[in-house]
Protein backbone atom coordinates (compact mmCIF):
# COMPACT_ATOMS: atom_id res chain seq x y z
CA UNK A 1 0.00 0.00 0.00
CA UNK A 2 2.64 2.47 0.37
CA UNK A 3 4.87 3.58 -2.27
CA UNK A 4 8.41 2.76 -2.71
CA UNK A 5 10.61 5.62 -2.08
CA UNK A 6 13.02 6.33 -5.25
CA UNK A 7 14.74 8.94 -6.54
CA UNK A 8 12.53 11.64 -9.23
CA UNK A 9 9.37 9.82 -8.80
CA UNK A 10 9.51 10.33 -4.95
CA UNK A 11 8.51 13.73 -5.03
CA UNK A 12 5.80 13.08 -7.38
CA UNK A 13 4.25 10.64 -5.16
CA UNK A 14 4.41 12.17 -2.15
CA UNK A 15 3.12 15.25 -3.61
CA UNK A 16 -0.02 13.16 -4.61
CA UNK A 17 -0.30 11.53 -1.21
CA UNK A 18 -0.14 14.91 0.49
CA UNK A 19 -2.81 16.29 -2.01
CA UNK A 20 -4.49 13.01 -1.53
CA UNK A 21 -4.49 13.56 2.40
CA UNK A 22 -5.91 17.46 2.20
CA UNK A 23 -8.64 16.25 -0.20
CA UNK A 24 -9.56 13.47 2.00
CA UNK A 25 -9.45 15.54 5.36
CA UNK A 26 -11.08 19.15 3.62
CA UNK A 27 -14.11 17.30 1.38
CA UNK A 28 -14.80 14.22 3.38
CA UNK A 29 -18.20 14.84 5.47
CA UNK A 30 -18.26 18.34 4.81
CA UNK A 31 -21.66 19.41 3.84
CA UNK A 32 -23.47 17.38 6.98
CA UNK A 33 -23.41 17.45 10.81
CA UNK A 34 -23.19 14.08 12.33
CA UNK A 35 -25.47 13.31 14.86
CA UNK A 36 -24.97 10.62 17.85
CA UNK A 37 -26.92 8.96 20.31
CA UNK A 38 -24.92 7.77 23.29
CA UNK A 39 -26.91 4.40 25.27
CA UNK A 40 -24.58 5.31 27.71
CA UNK A 41 -24.88 9.17 28.48
CA UNK A 42 -28.80 8.74 27.24
CA UNK A 43 -27.32 11.90 24.78
CA UNK A 44 -27.72 13.26 21.87
CA UNK A 45 -24.90 15.13 20.29
CA UNK A 46 -24.28 16.86 17.70
CA UNK A 47 -21.08 17.32 15.83
CA UNK A 48 -20.74 20.03 13.12
CA UNK A 49 -19.24 19.42 9.77
CA UNK A 50 -16.06 21.36 10.06
CA UNK A 51 -15.54 18.78 13.53
CA UNK A 52 -15.94 15.60 11.45
CA UNK A 53 -13.95 16.58 8.54
CA UNK A 54 -10.92 17.91 10.50
CA UNK A 55 -9.04 14.24 10.01
CA UNK A 56 -6.41 12.24 12.23
CA UNK A 57 -7.18 11.50 15.86
CA UNK A 58 -8.88 14.58 17.75
CA UNK A 59 -10.99 15.29 20.77
CA UNK A 60 -13.57 17.14 20.04
CA UNK A 61 -16.64 19.08 21.66
CA UNK A 62 -20.20 18.51 20.65
CA UNK A 63 -21.95 21.64 19.10
CA UNK A 64 -25.23 20.56 20.51
CA UNK A 65 -25.77 18.06 23.23
CA UNK A 66 -29.42 17.18 24.40
CA UNK A 67 -28.76 16.79 28.09
CA UNK A 68 -32.57 16.96 28.81
CA UNK A 69 -32.72 13.48 27.60
CA UNK A 70 -30.38 11.98 30.19
CA UNK A 71 -32.82 13.03 33.41
CA UNK A 72 -35.91 13.49 31.07
CA UNK A 73 -37.32 10.42 32.65
CA UNK A 74 -35.90 7.68 34.88
CA UNK A 75 -37.92 5.25 33.66
CA UNK A 76 -36.94 5.94 29.85
CA UNK A 77 -33.91 3.75 28.61
CA UNK A 78 -31.32 5.64 27.27
CA UNK A 79 -32.19 7.13 23.62
CA UNK A 80 -29.68 4.47 21.65
CA UNK A 81 -31.87 4.25 18.06
CA UNK A 82 -33.53 7.27 16.31
CA UNK A 83 -33.85 8.99 12.64
CA UNK A 84 -34.51 11.81 11.62
CA UNK A 85 -37.60 12.20 9.46
CA UNK A 86 -37.61 11.34 6.00
CA UNK A 87 -39.44 14.41 4.73
CA UNK A 88 -39.14 16.96 7.84
CA UNK A 89 -35.81 17.90 8.28
CA UNK A 90 -35.86 19.85 11.70
CA UNK A 91 -35.41 22.83 12.36
CA UNK A 92 -34.80 23.00 15.38
CA UNK A 93 -32.78 21.09 18.57
CA UNK A 94 -36.51 20.66 19.82
CA UNK A 95 -38.29 19.45 16.60
CA UNK A 96 -35.03 16.76 16.46
CA UNK A 97 -36.14 15.81 20.23
CA UNK A 98 -39.42 15.56 19.06
CA UNK A 99 -39.05 13.29 16.17
CA UNK A 100 -37.19 11.23 18.10
CA UNK A 101 -40.16 10.57 20.87
CA UNK A 102 -42.63 9.59 17.89
CA UNK A 103 -40.25 7.04 16.92
CA UNK A 104 -39.75 5.84 20.19
CA UNK B 1 -33.16 -1.76 12.36
CA UNK B 2 -33.35 0.63 9.28
CA UNK B 3 -35.59 1.18 6.32
CA UNK B 4 -34.57 1.02 2.93
CA UNK B 5 -37.17 1.67 -0.15
CA UNK B 6 -39.95 1.15 2.08
CA UNK B 7 -38.75 -2.06 3.53
CA UNK B 8 -37.78 -2.69 7.10
CA UNK B 9 -34.98 -4.36 7.73
CA UNK B 10 -33.71 -5.48 11.56
CA UNK B 11 -30.43 -7.25 11.96
CA UNK B 12 -30.45 -9.96 15.01
CA UNK B 13 -27.86 -10.94 17.02
CA UNK B 14 -30.21 -13.33 19.30
CA UNK B 15 -29.68 -13.32 22.92
CA UNK B 16 -26.82 -14.04 25.77
CA UNK B 17 -26.58 -17.67 25.39
CA UNK B 18 -28.30 -18.22 22.13
CA UNK B 19 -26.55 -16.34 19.97
CA UNK B 20 -28.04 -16.15 16.28
CA UNK B 21 -27.09 -14.15 14.08
CA UNK B 22 -29.58 -12.90 11.69
CA UNK B 23 -31.38 -10.03 9.11
CA UNK B 24 -34.33 -9.93 8.08
CA UNK B 25 -36.19 -8.14 5.76
CA UNK B 26 -39.76 -6.76 6.02
CA UNK B 27 -41.95 -5.78 3.47
CA UNK B 28 -44.35 -2.72 4.04
CA UNK B 29 -47.84 -4.73 3.90
CA UNK B 30 -46.34 -6.73 6.75
CA UNK B 31 -46.06 -3.85 9.00
CA UNK B 32 -49.74 -2.80 8.60
CA UNK B 33 -50.95 -4.96 11.67
CA UNK B 34 -49.62 -6.39 14.74
CA UNK B 35 -48.87 -9.48 15.24
CA UNK B 36 -46.08 -12.44 14.02
CA UNK B 37 -45.27 -11.58 10.90
CA UNK B 38 -43.12 -13.51 8.44
CA UNK B 39 -40.18 -11.70 6.83
CA UNK B 40 -39.66 -11.97 3.10
CA UNK B 41 -36.47 -12.18 3.18
CA UNK B 42 -33.58 -13.93 5.79
CA UNK B 43 -30.39 -13.21 5.60
CA UNK B 44 -28.15 -16.56 7.83
CA UNK B 45 -24.07 -15.92 7.79
CA UNK B 46 -21.71 -18.25 5.59
CA UNK B 47 -18.84 -20.56 6.70
CA UNK B 48 -16.58 -17.50 6.95
CA UNK B 49 -19.14 -16.25 10.02
CA UNK B 50 -19.94 -13.38 7.75
CA UNK B 51 -22.44 -11.91 10.43
CA UNK B 52 -21.19 -11.76 13.80
CA UNK B 53 -23.02 -9.82 16.08
CA UNK B 54 -24.72 -7.81 13.94
CA UNK B 55 -26.23 -4.54 14.89
CA UNK B 56 -25.72 -1.45 13.07
CA UNK B 57 -26.49 -1.42 9.22
CA UNK B 58 -26.55 0.97 6.19
CA UNK B 59 -27.30 1.08 2.84
CA UNK B 60 -24.85 2.82 -0.02
CA UNK B 61 -26.15 4.29 -3.23
CA UNK B 62 -25.59 1.35 -5.10
CA UNK B 63 -28.15 -0.53 -2.40
CA UNK B 64 -25.38 -2.45 -1.49
CA UNK B 65 -25.98 -3.89 2.16
CA UNK B 66 -23.09 -2.82 4.70
CA UNK B 67 -23.16 -4.26 8.47
CA UNK B 68 -21.55 -3.62 11.54
CA UNK B 69 -20.34 -6.77 12.88
CA UNK B 70 -19.80 -5.79 16.70
CA UNK B 71 -18.12 -8.93 17.83
CA UNK B 72 -15.55 -9.53 15.08
CA UNK B 73 -14.90 -6.19 14.83
CA UNK B 74 -15.47 -5.68 11.05
CA UNK B 75 -17.55 -3.95 8.42
CA UNK B 76 -18.98 -5.93 5.98
CA UNK B 77 -20.91 -4.98 2.71
CA UNK B 78 -23.25 -7.62 0.59
CA UNK B 79 -23.84 -6.80 -2.77
CA UNK B 80 -27.25 -5.63 -3.62
CA UNK B 81 -28.29 -8.61 -5.74
CA UNK B 82 -26.88 -11.00 -3.27
CA UNK B 83 -29.87 -10.09 -0.27
CA UNK B 84 -33.06 -10.13 -3.07
CA UNK B 85 -33.91 -13.55 -1.92
CA UNK B 86 -33.01 -15.51 1.46
CA UNK B 87 -29.61 -17.48 2.18
CA UNK B 88 -26.01 -17.60 3.26
CA UNK B 89 -24.27 -14.02 3.10
CA UNK B 90 -20.95 -13.61 1.81
CA UNK B 91 -19.37 -10.37 1.82
CA UNK B 92 -17.89 -8.50 -1.54
CA UNK B 93 -15.50 -6.16 0.96
CA UNK B 94 -14.18 -6.96 4.74
CA UNK B 95 -13.19 -3.93 6.15
CA UNK B 96 -11.39 -4.64 9.72
CA UNK B 97 -9.59 -3.30 12.56
CA UNK B 98 -6.24 -1.39 12.75
CA UNK B 99 -5.50 -0.29 15.73
CA UNK B 100 -8.76 0.10 17.32
CA UNK B 101 -10.46 1.51 14.28
CA UNK B 102 -13.28 -0.72 14.85
CA UNK B 103 -13.75 -1.95 18.36
CA UNK B 104 -17.06 -3.20 18.53
CA UNK B 105 -18.57 -1.23 16.14
CA UNK B 106 -22.52 -0.55 16.40
CA UNK B 107 -23.60 2.15 14.09
CA UNK B 108 -22.89 2.83 10.49
CA UNK B 109 -24.02 5.79 8.60
CA UNK B 110 -23.46 7.29 5.09
CA UNK B 111 -22.76 10.96 3.87
CA UNK B 112 -24.03 12.35 0.62
CA UNK B 113 -20.52 11.57 -0.78
CA UNK B 114 -20.78 7.85 0.31
CA UNK B 115 -18.03 8.01 3.05
CA UNK B 116 -18.94 5.58 5.93
CA UNK B 117 -19.09 6.97 9.73
CA UNK B 118 -19.19 4.04 12.30
CA UNK B 119 -19.33 4.36 15.90
CA UNK B 120 -17.53 1.94 18.06
CA UNK B 121 -18.71 1.59 21.42
CA UNK B 122 -15.42 0.05 22.53
CA UNK B 123 -13.74 2.72 22.61
CA UNK B 124 -16.17 5.44 22.50
CA UNK B 125 -14.80 6.68 18.83
CA UNK B 126 -16.25 7.62 15.60
CA UNK B 127 -14.35 5.97 12.64
CA UNK B 128 -14.55 7.54 9.18
CA UNK B 129 -13.56 6.22 6.08
CA UNK B 130 -13.30 7.94 2.91
CA UNK B 131 -15.03 6.11 -0.23
CA UNK B 132 -12.05 5.24 -1.48
CA UNK B 133 -11.32 3.05 1.87
CA UNK B 134 -14.28 0.77 1.20
CA UNK B 135 -14.17 -0.41 -2.66
CA UNK B 136 -11.88 -3.17 -1.54
CA UNK B 137 -11.31 -5.18 1.66
CA UNK B 138 -8.64 -4.21 3.86
CA UNK B 139 -7.80 -2.87 7.23
CA UNK B 140 -7.61 0.87 6.27
CA UNK B 141 -6.67 3.71 8.80
CA UNK B 142 -9.44 5.87 9.18
CA UNK B 143 -9.69 9.11 7.43
CA UNK B 144 -10.98 10.25 11.05
CA UNK B 145 -11.26 9.20 14.25
CA UNK B 146 -13.41 11.26 16.62
CA UNK B 147 -13.03 11.16 20.01
CA UNK B 148 -14.79 13.19 22.63
CA UNK B 149 -15.34 13.30 26.52
CA UNK B 150 -19.25 13.34 25.23
CA UNK B 151 -19.33 9.85 24.27
CA UNK B 152 -19.70 7.13 26.40
CA UNK B 153 -21.26 4.38 24.25
CA UNK B 154 -21.88 5.92 20.89
CA UNK B 155 -24.57 4.00 18.88
CA UNK B 156 -26.40 4.92 16.26
CA UNK B 157 -25.41 7.20 14.41
CA UNK B 158 -27.07 9.67 11.44
CA UNK B 159 -25.96 12.26 8.92
CA UNK B 160 -28.38 15.38 9.20
CA UNK B 161 -28.84 19.12 9.03
CA UNK B 162 -27.24 21.48 11.16
CA UNK B 163 -28.68 23.26 13.98
CA UNK B 164 -27.52 26.49 14.17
Amino acid sequence: MKPTLSSRPTLVMLTLALINVVSLSATAFAAQALWVADAFKGTVVEFLSAQVAAGGNHNQTPHLTNASATTSSSSRPPRSSWAFRPTVPPTSFSETLSSMDRLG
Amino acid sequence: MIFHAGDLWVSSSGSEGNQVFKIFKFLPSSLKTSGFQTAAVTLTPDGSNSLDGPIGMAFDAKGNLWVANGFANTIVEFAAKSIKKSGSLTPVVTIGSNGGSLDSPVGLAFDNSGNLAVSNRGNNTIAFFHKSQLAASGSPTPSALLQSAALSSPFQIVFGPSIK
